[in-house]
């Protein structure tokens, strides 16, 4: 069924989901508690998503993520950093880069935030991060002991929004 | 039309072509861009400004920013970077809203601000957010500048009520 509004908004089922322009039709969460640990200057795949199918072509997708990282201590007076992106896994796009992560001194960081996405057909889309360092020296993602010493939970947080 | 429930929620058509509904997002404005830029001591630098038409009085507006930093003073001293947010209106011109602090540490880094907030819109109009950044001694970069990193945002949902 659908409730059309004198501004001809139209509020509608689709596929079992309420939906209308801006509200937000459903969310895909992905927990990721595995490790990576990449000494090298070329990106690695670190985890990816559940896929997600939009309710509607045109819809936007909020895609977030957080990872809790570290450079393994390379040393005092020299950078120390790391770098990540989110990759459209269907088309390849990249859709976020962190560019530099981390100080010209020993450091434990973090990566969070978001990219907006609207790929343009119903999918099934799903995306990735990857994780690569600076030096060619160790970089970990996640882990718990003498890594990062997190709870080794990192996500991918995927919502779609009416158009 | 609206549709009232028995607990006098309205869903109602609203502005803007939307639907507003109490505590549910009523429209979303996405900003995102490479930024680059760079700041002295001397003055704030603008880095990013989106603008949305609230449908509502009093809807809340939800701003969500992040933007890369770098700052290499010296290794040893302060290294420092602040973020602040501006919003004008049709009842305010150019108040700080939000203010990050000293971001930074005693050696030469690279990080980025990341940040939520809720800013009350009192009257329907053209609300424009604008994201600003500055040093704490030298030189900060933003963006791309020094650092690289692209995709940077500044959005805004109207939240309905």
């Amino acid at each position: 069924m659908a409730v059309y509004f004198n501004n001809n908004v139209i509020l509608q089922q689709i596929n079992n989901k309420l939906h209308a322009p801006g509200i937000v039709i459903q969310t895909v969460n992905t927990l990721n508690t595995a490790a990576l640990q990449n000494a090298t200057t070329t990106p690695a795949d670190y985890f990816t998503s559940n896929s997600i199918t939009m309710t509607k072509s045109t819809n936007r997708l909020i895609i977030e993520w957080h990872v809790d990282l570290r450079t393994n201590d390379w040393g005092d007076g020299v950078w120390n950093l790391a770098y990540m992106d989110l990759i459209h896994v269907q088309s390849g796009a990249q859709l976020a880069y962190t560019g530099y992560i981390g100080e010209y001194t020993n450091n434990i960081k973090h990566s969070h935030r978001s990219a907006v996405h609207t790929p343009g057909s119903v999918g099934p889309h799903s995306y990735k991060l990857r994780g690569w360092s600076y030096s060619a020296l160790n970089t970990s993602f996640n882990g718990t002991g003498g890594w990062v010493g997190n709870d080794n939970q990192s996500y991918i947080r995927i919502t779609e929004i009416g158009a | 039309m609206g549709i009232v429930f028995s607990n006098t929620s309205l869903l109602s058509g609203s502005g803007n072509n939307s639907i507003n509904l109490n505590n549910q997002i009523v429209q979303f404005v996405d900003n995102t861009a490479t930024v680059n830029a760079s700041a002295t001591t001397a003055a704030w630098v603008n880095l990013l400004s989106t603008t949305i038409t609230t449908s509502k009085n009093n809807n809340r507006v939800l701003v969500e920013y992040m933007c890369n930093h770098r700052n290499d003073f010296t290794q040893g001293n302060w290294s420092l970077t602040y973020h602040r947010m501006l919003v004008s209106g049709p009842n305010i011109s150019n108040a700080q809203i939000m203010y990050s602090g000293h971001m930074g540490s005693a050696s030469l880094n690279i990080g980025y601000y990341e940040r939520q907030f809720l800013y009350t819109a009192s009257l329907v109009g053209t609300y424009t957010f604008t994201a600003q950044g500055l040093a704490f001694q030298g030189t900060s970069t933003f963006g791309t500048n020094n650092s690289g990193s692209t995709n940077h945002y500044l959005r805004l949902y109207e939240i309905g009520s």
